[in-house]
Parts: structure tokens; sequence; C-alpha cells
């Protein structure tokens, strides 16, 4: 039946209706697809006749199951039906309740269908446990009832297609015994639902037929049990006009009240309880008088015309739905084909899976209380209160606050009076926007703006003042130079103009800095970047290190004149050291000066050769630098000149050094007591000689050895990158150096300054110093030579150094120390004495170096010669042990361990034993991290480390029970 | 002279603390965490020196007792039904039978509940006979000896549960245990005075031969369990499927099964909160979820072994605990039944029984292993292990409503009275040392990882029969799992999967 697939809606139908005229032509109603009866190729022409018979049994809406199958895509026509179909359900079921009116097969089918909807369960669940069981019984009898009728061809036809079924789903055997129409349904059902599309057209049509000769059968049935109970009904007439079937559902709905009437009136006919359930019974008001003569009009049956037609109920025809709703509202008979009952295997399942999700919608309810429960640090029970209801916020208090005293209510008008109340505040705001004649978008606009202002000036002070806590020197002068970038200031001839005397001042002051940086030689003609910029040559390379050389030693020079000020004081050498040494110094610079222009002037005469370009190479230039040359080697010659008459100052560079040997102190052991100490003054010794064997300073005991110490070779011949003394008086600081100058024999004390400056000369520096302890004349006093060791043990190794005359660390390091004032060397002498022995240091490595040495992994041989081996004359040593005899320990290896490049300390690495017996292997359950673990410790829970009411609250139990009272479950509360 | 002012050692007022009078400076208390340890280690000796869980055991059973009726509204009572279809009203305070029915049933008592009203001041009993399928209701003064005024009790939901006092002694003058802290020191003649207890043997058990069932129903098939509904007066039996009845009327309400399922059921009980809800374990292993507002069988999960008991979390009401015949015992939310939330293990034998402690953090389970055993509800090791020598095969085990007590019902014929905290001090305790037991509590548990502590908080003796059987039972679990693990290794790479543990339980959700 290719029309039963045909998609058609509700509005195409009802409009179809509307529009045809009163036909009676099968064919015509045969084209109409809205119409149900379609699908019923030949009912049984007493049905035509019994014009008065209306039977809207649940065999008819089987029935229309077929049908509905094609229209799925209407869903809303669907729901629509389906709650036409609840309507009456429910009024079978209540027929059920009552258990009076018996229901048969088919019944029992469509309530499977209705059943399936899920939101009746609750309301409906009696009522289907009953059906279900009457299904039960009777499902069987009747199948035995259809069988034994005369089948036709069809039926038998059916009857194959149900093997086939059951075959196909097993397991759902008891379903198979029931009545083939019912089965037949399912299988269309099982269809529709599971979109399985098992069955082809051709079966599709014959269920069609079959069901529709099984209403036949049945309806045969219902003439014979109850011919009397007919009814006005249009059925008949549908046959001819279908849109007589909008007054049928008018009239269906009307009956529903009708049944539930009779209900209530509690009169029921046997024979009504008898017959299968047949819906309208008995005559509503107006039906009677009025049903037969509409019929016969074959005019259409409306509620309103029925309601009318009484005159009691005149007015209740405003009531009802106007005409355009009946258009809309469907009816079961026109298009509610209901779709077949699923099998009762599926169908409890869906139900089941409904229900479950129910009870776990529910049990999701619960899920905060669970939470709560469960992460309670203390549970105290009850755990409900025995009154509902809980504590009121602010804002409910506020607004259920009605004055309840006489101050309060004094109060409340007092502030009635002020218009202080809340509903007059918001008046008078509003009243004031109004009044300034802003839009509501204005204001708006204007306080975000406001707004935003605010915020830029509070970002703005924010930062200055995380500004102004910045105390880094580096930041504030970059800062100041990107602040002079950004607004330079004012020109000077600006300024001048603007202002005179301020621009006055500022020449002032830009004319000192000038002289300034002219006096400090800071951006001199030979560093400065143009100096650079303009010539490039070797020679003046060379020049300009000199220089730069020149400026350290000046600077060096300084540094030795602070420190060893309060020695001056008793060097009859310079009494007016203050005055003295700045001349000094200004005089050395401007020999400096003197010794590289001369070398420039050298380099340039060189250069001349060579074709040169340039600022300098131009013809003016070179004319002045004549004279300027000239004028400079005539200042120079005087200057000479006055030097050599004064005397005072001799060669530009060496001199330094001499005069630095002058103000040092010569000092010498006085008896073998280191306490006292001959200091020789000034001394007069020729210069630089790097080899220059000292002037051994005479002692009495050959054992203590002091010597004097070596003057300073010149820095040149130093390290050239290094220099000694500014390392020596920026790492060390001098009382390391006092003590050394005290003895040398005091190994201790140079053990320090050694290992000081060691620390400042590294690399190649260090090998020397090896050497130089192999070449060590004395073994002294307390430090013996370990120089046999390894390069690891080099720090062992460095105290001997102290005792090499010759070696140039100690000159070096030995040599700042040179000014000193007497007292200090005794104190340090002192001090040197007091501790005298003790080799912390030394002691301290080998210490270290015994742990280290136990705590390494050790293999030992415990093979005994001469066992397990030939022996005798010739016989020879066995290369390899056998790995058993050889003892392992473990153990860590020195570079493994936690002190491998600390010097200073000695970590252990054994385990202790004790300690290990409390430490966990896991970390315990709720715990994520060690470190949460430990914290869990902190807090001690005695009442030693608490107040009471902590110890109390710390030691509170989980669970907190009244005694002796009962524990109720859990009520629910929401 | 001394003289002291009192004033010093007296609060400032009734509501400030007391003045301390030690000085609380940390460098004054140095060693805090060695101390803290040595006192907790002393706690926990001392918590073991004073565990005696044993509190008496009930007599009067000829035969074995297989299932306890604990009376969720009153403290002090329970009944116990015997193999021989004998039920015992036992008061736990007086440590004597109540009530005694000597042929309540014929054959075994399926089980026992009580409804949740009374009528005309008489308690009412529902017991379930497993053999003769008959459901009674009895009802007799001698069940609620207190209760005098009816009006006190009838209707009310729980007019008692919040341990008010006043309420509580109107209600129960027999089971007041938490409160009388069950020392025997009660003066007995008082107390008979109260109600129907003034009865002397001869005269209960003569009461108890001619009390006659309030109400009769008849049922085809033998009944394994009862329970009745919170509120209602309704309850629901296990027979081959679940039957709701009414206690009004005499056929049953509805029948509840799975599909068309008709395996034994061997036990149903109601969820306390969500109150139509409610669970039956079954015969062909299911374990099987109703309601009875839809009057259908919603879900149902298979599992590898059959459970043999039910019981619903009080606090956490999407909570059951199965207690199944593998020797485990599973929790299971409801909201997700294809794996058990927690499986708790230590028996050795299947377990028979399981009940929820009131509070809801711990639970109490009994076993064929003639262990009962205590567990929390966070760890899946019990917490302890109660054993006697006397104590046969365990089939039923309850806590009180107060949460202080366990009882067992034993194939010995007694039910036995344990305390549910083994060391816990019966009888009143001051204030100072309740506070100096909570001390100790609080330092065993925060040192309970320690080895030192946990080594003597865990140690439990066992005899000897139990000892060799999870020895047994560790070596078998140990080998199929090397087996297993063999197998794998020996097996295409990701074929054999190692499933957990929780998986392994279920076999199959059905919808």
């Amino acid at each position: 039946m290719a029309r039963g697939s045909q998609p058609f809606s509700a509005s195409t139908s009802s409009g179809n209706k509307r529009t045809n005229p009163i036909s009676s032509s099968k064919a015509k109603r045969r084209q109409d697809p809205s119409n149900a009866y379609t699908y019923i190729p030949a009912l049984p022409k007493r049905h035509r006749t019994s014009a008065a018979q209306l039977s809207v049994s649940k065999d008819e809406l089987e029935l229309a199951g077929p049908s509905r199958r094609g229209n799925e895509d209407s869903d809303d026509e669907d729901e629509d039906m389906q709650s036409r179909i609840k309507k009456v359900a429910m009024m079978i079921a209540d027929d059920e309740n009552t258990g009076e009116i018996e229901s048969d097969e088919s019944d029992i089918d469509s309530d499977e269908a209705w059943q399936s909807d899920g939101s009746d369960e609750e309301r409906w669940g009696d009522v289907f446990r009953e059906l279900d069981k009457g299904k039960a019984k009777k499902g069987k009898s009747k199948a035995k009832e259809v069988v034994r009728k005369p089948a036709k061809p069809l039926t038998v036809n059916l009857d194959e297609s149900d093997e086939e079924f059951v075959s196909k789903s097993k397991g759902k055997g008891k379903k198979a015994v029931k009545a083939p129409s019912s089965v037949e349904e399912d299988e269309e059902d099982e269809e529709t639902s599971d979109g399985d599309g098992e069955l082809d057209e051709d079966d599709e049509e014959e269920e069609m037929s079959e069901g529709s000769e099984d209403n036949e059968e049945e309806e045969e049935e219902d003439e014979d049990e109850d011919s009397e109970a007919e009814l006005p009904s249009d059925l008949s007439e549908d046959e001819e006009d279908p849109e007589n079937l909008d007054g049928l559902d008018a009239f269906v709905d009307s009956l529903v009240s009708e049944d539930k009437k009779r209900k209530a009136d509690g009169q029921e006919k046997v024979e009504q309880a008898k017959k299968r359930r047949v819906l309208p019974v008995v005559s509503g008001p107006g039906l009677k008088d009025n049903g037969d003569l509409a019929l016969k009009n074959n005019q259409k049956l409306d509620l309103s015309s029925l309601i009318s037609s009484h005159p009691s109920l005149s007015g209740a025809s405003a009531l009802l739905p106007s005409k355009s709703d009946n258009k809309k509202s469907t009816s079961i008979l026109k298009q509610g084909l209901v779709s077949a009952p699923l099998p009762t295997v599926v169908q409890d399942r869906l139900d089941r899976e409904a229900a479950y999700e129910k009870t776990r919608e529910e049990g999701q309810k619960w899920a905060g209380v669970m939470k709560r429960v469960k992460e309670a640090e203390h549970l105290s029970f009850p755990l409900q209160p025995e009154q509902r209801g809980g504590v009121k916020g602010t804002n409910e208090i506020l607004s259920g606050f009605k004055p309840s005293n006489k101050l309060e209510s004094a109060v409340t008008a007092l502030l009635n009076k002020a218009n202080l109340t809340d509903d007059s505040l918001t008046k008078r705001e509003d009243l004031a926007l109004e009044a300034q004649e802003m839009t509501l978008e204005e204001i708006k606009e204007r306080r975000d703006a406001l707004r935003y202002q605010r915020e830029l000036m509070f970002r703005a002070e924010t930062k200055a003042k995380r500004v102004a806590k910045i105390k880094s020197k580096t930041f504030r002068k970059l800062a100041r130079k990107r602040a002079a970038k950004e607004n330079p200031g004012m020109d000077l001839e600006d300024l001048e103009r603007l202002d005179p005397e301020a621009a006055a001042e500022e020449r002032e002051k830009l004319e000192r800095d000038r002289a300034r940086e002219r006096a400090t030689l800071r951006h001199g003609a030979k560093t400065g970047r143009w100096a650079r910029d303009i010539g490039g040559d070797n020679a003046e390379l060379e020049d300009r290190r000199r220089a730069k050389e020149e400026m350290l030693n000046m600077k060096e020079k300084l540094q030795r004149k602070i420190m060893g000020k309060d020695e001056g004081s008793d060097s009859s050498s310079d009494e007016d050291e203050e005055s003295g040494e700045d001349e000094e110094m200004i005089k050395s610079r401007a020999f400096d000066q003197l010794a590289a222009l001369d070398a420039k002037n050298a380099a340039d005469q060189e250069a001349k050769g060579k074709a040169g370009k340039g600022l300098m190479q131009m013809a003016f230039m070179k004319k002045a630098e004549e004279r300027e040359m000239k004028k400079v080697a005539e200042t120079e010659a005087e200057l000479r000149r006055d030097i050599e008459m004064f005397g005072e100052e001799r060669g530009t560079e060496d001199e330094d050094d001499e005069e630095e040997e002058d103000e040092r102190p010569r000092m010498l052991r006085v008896g073998g007591n280191e306490g006292r100490m001959f200091f020789s003054g000034p001394q007069r010794t020729s210069t630089i000689q790097d080899d220059e064997t000292p002037q051994p300073a005479q002692t009495k005991r050959p054992s203590v050895s002091s010597k004097p110490r070596e003057p300073t070779p010149p820095i040149e011949e130093s390290l050239p990158d290094h220099n000694p003394w500014l390392t020596s008086t920026s790492s060390a600081g001098p009382s390391r150096k006092r003590n050394t100058l005290v003895g040398s024999a005091n190994a201790k004390a140079e053990d320090k300054t050694t290992r000081s400056l060691k620390k400042a000369v590294k690399g190649k520096e260090a090998e020397l110093d090896d050497e130089k302890v192999e070449i060590s004349l004395e073994a002294n006093t307390t430090s013996t030579p370990t120089s046999n060791k390894e390069g690891k043990n080099k720090k062992a190794t460095q105290p001997t150094n102290g005792d090499v005359s010759d070696s140039e660390d100690e000159n070096e390091e030995l040599l700042p120390i040179s000014g000193k004032g007497i007292k200090a060397f005794q104190q340090r002498d002192l001090v040197a004495q007091a501790f005298a022995g003790d080799n912390v240091v030394e002691e301290f490595a080998r210490e270290k170096e015994k742990q280290v040495e136990m705590d390494a992994p050790k293999v030992e041989d415990t093979s005994l010669p001469g066992w397990g081996t030939w022996g005798g004359k010739g016989a020879k040593k066995k290369k390899h042990v056998n790995p058993k005899f050889l003892v392992k320990t473990a153990g860590i290896e020195p570079t493994q361990r936690k002190d491998f490049s600390r010097s200073n300390v000695i970590i252990t690495e054994k385990k202790d034993k004790k300690a290990s017996q409390f430490l966990l292997q896991d970390l315990p359950y709720p715990y994520t991290s060690k470190e949460q673990y430990e914290r869990s410790f902190d807090n001690p829970v005695g009442s030693e480390w608490n107040s009471r009411s902590a110890f109390q609250k710390g030691t509170l139990p989980r669970v907190v029970k009244k005694p002796g009272a009962i524990i109720e479950p859990v009520r629910r509360m929401f | 002279m001394i003289s002291r002012s009192l004033d010093d050692h007296m609060p400032s007022s009734s509501t400030s603390p007391h003045p301390l009078q030690r000085n609380l400076a940390p460098h004054l208390h140095p060693f805090q965490k060695p101390r803290e340890y040595a006192r907790a280690l002393t706690a926990v000796k001392m918590d073991r020196m004073f565990a005696k869980p044993f509190v008496d055991a009930l007599g009067g059973h000829q035969d074995g007792v297989y299932c306890l009726g604990k009376d969720s509204r009153r403290v002090g009572v329970v009944a116990g039904g015997g193999g021989d279809g004998e039920v015992i009203v036992h008061s736990l305070t007086l440590r004597r039978p109540l009530l005694k029915i000597p042929h309540a049933h014929k054959g075994m008592v399926g089980g026992i509940c009580w409804t949740s009203e009374s009528h005309d001041g008489q308690r009412g009993m529902i017991t379930a006979g497993k053999l003769d399928g008959t459901i009674k209701i009895w009802r007799s003064e001698a069940f609620a000896p207190g209760i005098r005024d009816k009006e006190l009790f009838q209707g009310s939901e729980f007019a008692s549960g919040s341990g008010s006092a006043g309420h509580q002694q109107h209600l129960d003058q027999a089971g007041a245990i938490g409160e009388n802290g069950l020392d025997m020191d009660v003066d007995f003649d008082e107390e008979e005075e109260g109600g129907g207890l003034n009865l002397d043997f001869a005269k209960r058990d003569k009461l108890g031969e001619s009390l006659e069932p309030k109400m009769v129903y008849t049922n085809k098939n033998g009944l394994n369990g009862i329970d009745h509904h919170r509120t209602d007066s309704v309850f629901a039996t296990a027979s081959n499927t679940v039957q709701i009845w009414d206690e009004n009327r005499s056929a049953a309400l509805s029948n509840l099964q799975f599909g068309s399922s008709l395996e034994t059921v061997n036990k149903v009980k109601f969820n306390q909160s969500e109150t139509s809800v409610l669970a039956s374990v079954g015969n062909d292993r299911t374990m099987c979820l109703y309601d009875i507002r839809t009057g259908k069988a919603e879900r149902r999960i298979v599992m590898q072994f059959v459970s043999n008991d039910i019981s619903w979390c009080p606090t956490l009401p999407t909570t059951m605990l199965l207690a199944s015949e593998d020797h485990n015992l599973y929790t299971f939310d409801i909201r997700n039944l294809n794996s058990p939330s927690q499986i708790y293990k230590g028996h050795v034998g299947g377990v028979m029984g399981c009940d929820w402690s009131p509070t809801g953090e711990e639970f109490v389970s009994g076993s064929y292993d003639r262990t009962v055993r205590l567990w929390n509800r966070e760890s899946g090791k019990s917490r302890d292990v109660y054993h006697t020598k006397r104590m046969q095969r365990v089939f039923d085990v309850t806590y009180t409503p107060t949460a202080d007590f366990v009882l067992s019902a034993s194939d010995d014929g007694n039910v036995r009275i344990w305390k549910s905290n083994a060391s816990k001090k019966l009888g009143v305790v001051s204030s100072k040392e309740r506070q100096a037991i909570e001390h100790r509590q609080k330092l065993v548990e925060r040192y309970s990882a320690e080895k030192g502590v946990r080594s003597i908080k865990d140690r439990r003796h066992v005899p000897q029969s139990i000892h060799n059987a999870t020895k047994l039972k560790r070596d078998m679990i140990e080998s199929r799992k090397v087996k297993e693990d063999r197998r794998r290794e020996h097996s295409r790479k990701g074929r054999e999967k190692p499933k957990a543990e929780r998986k392994k339980a279920v076999i199959v959700e059905q919808k």
C-alpha cells in the first residue's frame, strides 16, 4: 500500500476536509490520505447502516496504527494524538480499576501502547500492573478464540509472519503466544522504533488488511453481544463523509467527562460490564435530543452545537474553544492511528530504564549533602536540626521589618518624616538626575570617563610609589639619563636670553665639570673617544696601554697611602703627607704625560713617513702641532730643571717603585722573638731587579726563617693581567696581611694569606707553585710538605708555599702589608703566638680526607697468597684474583659526595639507622607530597603547646554524638 | 604564711576560660615531636590494653540465631529469630529476654523487622518464616514496656530520634543503653515497675506462648528477608520475588521482579532516606534496585558471587553495602552501578551479614569464618576484628541505633553484644578524662602512619584457623596473580590486559 507511506500532516488534512464538499464517493475518500478509514477496505455493511453506533474502541485505535507509521515526520500531530490517547486511556483505566468492565485482549494491547508513555508512569503504576496481570491471563484465551474462528487466507498469511517473528526474537516466546493481531502490531512497532526496516511493504499491506479484518470480526462480536447499546454515532457516516470526523472528535471529548460522571454515579449496567469496552454508553445531555437529528442531516456533530442545544448549558458555549482551535484539534480517528504496543520485554526494559533514570536523578539531588558529609572535618550527630528553616539573612530581616515597640515606631516615624526611607532616597536620586537634563546614556558616558581618569591617576600614582622605592644606583643613573634624553633642558643661549643669572650659574657649573674632567684625566687626550678615533697606530695603542697602566699605578699608590696612613706618622720622611701626596701625584702624572707625549712624538715622526690621512695630516694641524711641541718641550725642560734642582724627583717611571720601597719599613726580628722587631729606616736599594737576591736579615735561629721582603718588582714584570695589589686589598682584609708579615715562621697565618691569594691567582700559577714546592729549601716547623700528593690535594700543599723564600706569590702577598703600625704588628703577633700550632685549616683538610676515604667504596682482597695456586719456584703470581675473594664494601664515591665542591665543610653521608626507623616508606593516604605530610606535624596537639581552647579544638574527634541518643538516618530536606 | 587568692585560679567571668597556670613559651617545651611521638606510642598501647570489646551474650535460643531485627527507634531492644522458628525479643540493658515466642514459625525464621509506628501503645514486630512462608505481625506491650502514652509515639516520625532526653525516657525504659552505660548497678526493681517488665520468667514464657499474631499473611514461597518502610505502614519481603505488603491489607500490594526472573531473593532492604527505593540481593548473584512508586525493578547487576546481605548507608543515601560470598564487602553508588566504589577485604569466609553504623562512617560485618569485623567506610582493610572461642558462624550482625554497640547472631544460639569501639570506656566519663582520651586518639591518628605506632595499632590476634586461612588465601591469590602474569607474558601483546579489581566484581549491569 503505497498510500500508507505518504507523509501528511494535520493541517493539510483539516484543510482538505473543510474545502471538500460533502460527498459519499468511496474513491474520493481513498484519495484523501488524512482519512483514517482509507485503510479499511471493506467495513461490514452493518457498520454503515447502524447509524447510532459509536464505538471508539481501542481496536480502532490499534487499527489506526499501521497508517500512522507513514506520518512519522509530523510530530506535533503525534503529540496531539498522544494526549488524546491518554485521555481515553484514563477513561479506560478508570473503568478497569473498578473492575466492572472486563477488558479483553485488544484492550490490553492498547494499554500497552499507552504504557509506553513514561510521564504517566507514576500515576498509572497500579493500573498498569493490574493490566499486566490481566494480560497474562487473558491473552492466551483470546488467542485461542481467534484461531478457532474461520480464518481467512490473509490470516493464514499472518500466522506465517508470526512464526517469522518468533524466530526472529528469541526469548520473547511468551509474547508470541498472544493474539496474532497484537503480535503483528508488536512487530510493527518494533520496526518503527528500532528502524530495522525488516518488513517490506508487502508485509505491511497484509497487516493492514489483516488488521481491518480482525477489526471486522471483533465488530461482529460486538454486534452480537450488545446490540442494544447503540449510540448515535457518525462512524458509519464517516465512511461516506470524512468531514464529520471533527464532530466525532468533539463527541469523544465530551464522552470523557460523560464517562467520569457515570462513574461517579456508580450506576453500572451488567451488560456494559460484560461487553468489551465501548466507551460511550450513556447519552449526554443533549445527545439524545439532537443526536439523531444531526446525524440524519449529515451535519457535523459539534460540541458547541451539543451544548447550545441544551437550554441550561447555552451559556457554556462561550467557554468552548473557538472554531479555529477546533480546526487544530485532531481526532484520534482521523489521523491518530495509534502505534502498536511494544513487546512487553522491550517495553519493560524501557520502563526500567526510565525509572532508573528517575531514581538516579533523585540520588543526584543528594550529591551536595553527601559531599558535605564526606568532607566534613567534624560530624556532630544529629546531623539535621529538629526544626526546619535556617538563619535569615540581613536583607530578609530588613525587608520584613516592622516596628514592634514604641521606640522603633518613633524612629521609623522620624525617618519617614526626614524622607530617609529607601524609597524616598531612590526617588530623590532619580530627580537629581533628571534635573541635570542628561540622558541616561550621557550620564553613563560621563561616569565611565571619570572612572577611566581615576583609574589612570591611580596607576600613575602606584607606579611612582614603586619607582621611588627602588634603591639601585644604576637604575637611578639610567633613569636620570633617560629623563635628560627625553626632555633635554633649555639651550644655554635660550637660557641666557631668559634668565641671565641662571645661565651664568649653569655655565659655571659646566666649566667646573670640564675642569674636573680634565683634572681627573678621565677624558684626557689619550683615552677619550676622540683620541681613539683620530689615530689608530700601533704606537698609539701602546701609548694608550701605558697611559692606562699609569693610571692604575696611581690608583695603587693612593690605596697604599690610605692603608699605611698611621704608619706614615712614624716615618720621618714625610711629615706633611697630606699635602705632599697630592703634589706627588700631580707631578708623577705630569711626568707620565710628558713621557707619553714623547713617545707619541716619536711615533708621529715615524708615521709622517707614511702618507696619512685625516685631520692630523692637514697642514694647519701640523703647524699647530709643531708649535705646540715646541712649547711642550720648553715646559718639559723647565720642569726637569726644577726637579733636578730640588732633587726630590727622579726618573719618570721607575721612581714610583723606588719611592714605595723607601716608604716601606724594613723590619727584622729581634732575638727570635716574634713580637719584637727591628724596623730599619728607609733604605736605598738598587731598583729593578727581578732576580735580586734578598738581603737576608740575620736571625739568631735558623729554624725560624725570617727574611726581609723582596722589594716590589715593577708592575710590568709581574703578571700582566693581574694586579696583586688590587686583589690583595679587595679580597683579603688587612688583618691577614699583617699576620703574614709578622712571622714567616707562623705557618698558619701564612697559610691564610696564601690561600686567599691562591684564590685570586689561578691557572698556571698554581703549577708554578707546585714546582716551587719541589725546590723548597727548608722544611719548616709545622708544615710538612705534602707535595707528593696529586692535584686534588693542592690545597693541602698550599701552606708550604709560605716558606718559599723566592716565590713571586709571596712577594706579592707580602708587599701590601708594608705600611703598618707597630702596634698592629704586636697585636697580631700576640694572637699568632696564642694560637701557635693550631693548624685548623690543615687539620680540617686532613680530617675531611680521612672521612672521604672512609666513606668511599672499598674492595678488599681477602685471598691468601699461595692458596689455590701453584707454589714453589718459578710460580707466577696470579694476575686476577678470584672475585669471590674480593670483598666489596659499599660506599659513596668522593665525587658523589655532597661536600665534594665545598672545601670548608664535611657533610656526613652515613645513614642514621636510629633515625631511619622513624622514616616512612610510603606516603600515607590523604597526603600528596612529603612536605604536606611533614607540615601536618607542625602544630603539636598537646596542651603544653596550645591554649586550652586550641587544645580542645585540635583534639575534637571527627564524629561527635550524644551518648545514648538514637542517630536517625538523614531525612530528605529538599 | 602562705596565702593564695582564689581569683588567680578562677575564670574572670563565667564564660571566660580558666586562667592558664603554665607558660606556653615554646622554648620551655622543646622536643615537641619526639615527645608527642612517645605519647602516641603510649596511647596506642593503652588503646590495645583497654580493648575489651565483648560485653555479653544473650542466650535463650534453642537453635542457632539466623536473623536479627533491631528496632531502629529504641536503643535497647533486639529480636532474634532462631532456626527452630522461635523468636526472642531481648533487652540489651537487662540482658535477658523480654518475650519469647516459641513457635512463631514452622521452621526457620527468615527475617524480623519492626513497624514504623505503634498501635495502642503496642509496638509491632513483623516476622517472616523461611519455610512456612507466613508473615506475622505481633503486637505486645512487652515489646515496648516504656510506652504508656500512645500519643507520644503513635504516628510521629522519630519523635525520639534526636536524643532529647525527656522523650527518650518516656519511650524507652527498656533500652537506654548508652545513657545508663550498661552499668549493671541499675536498680532492677525500680525499672521493672516501669512497664511490662515486671514479669517473672514463667509468666513471661506463658505470655509468649499465648501471644497470637495480630495479622498473618501467607505466601506460596518461603521468605528469606523482610524490611519495613521507614515511615509508611508498608514492608517488603523477599521470596522468589520481592513483594510489597501493607500492614492493613491482607494481600500483597505488588510484586516486584526484574523481567521474568524467579530466582530466590535473599535479602531486601529499604533505603532510609530515599524511602521509596529498595534493593534486593538474589541467589542468581544479582543485586536489583526497585522503586515502589513506579512499582518496577529498575536495574540489576550480576556479580561474580552471591551477595548474602545488603545495607543502605544512613548518611549517604546513594551508597549501599553488599556482603558477598566471596569473602569481600562492596559498596556501590546507585548512580553508578557498573563498578563498586570500594572493596573491603579481610574475611576468610563468606560474609553473611552487614550493617552500617548509624553515623554512616563505619559498618560491621559478620562472616561464616566465625568473626565479626568492623570497617571504616574509607579504608579497604578492617579496623577491628572480634571473635570468641564459643562464637560459631555468624549469620547476622547489626549496629544498635546509638552506634555504641554491635550485635551478632551466630550459629551457637547466642546474640552477642560487642562494643563498636573496643577500648571505649562505658559509663560516665568526666570531661577531663574525655579530653585525655580524645587527645590520645588524636595522637594515635596523627602518628598512625609511623611504623612503631602502626604495628601496635593494627596487630590483632586471631584464632589459628583464621590466621592459617588468611595465609592460605594470600598464597592462593598471589599464585593466581603470578599465573595470570605469566599467561599475559606469553600471550600476544595487548591481548590480555590486566583488569582492575573493582571491574572484576560486576559481570554485567542489566538495564
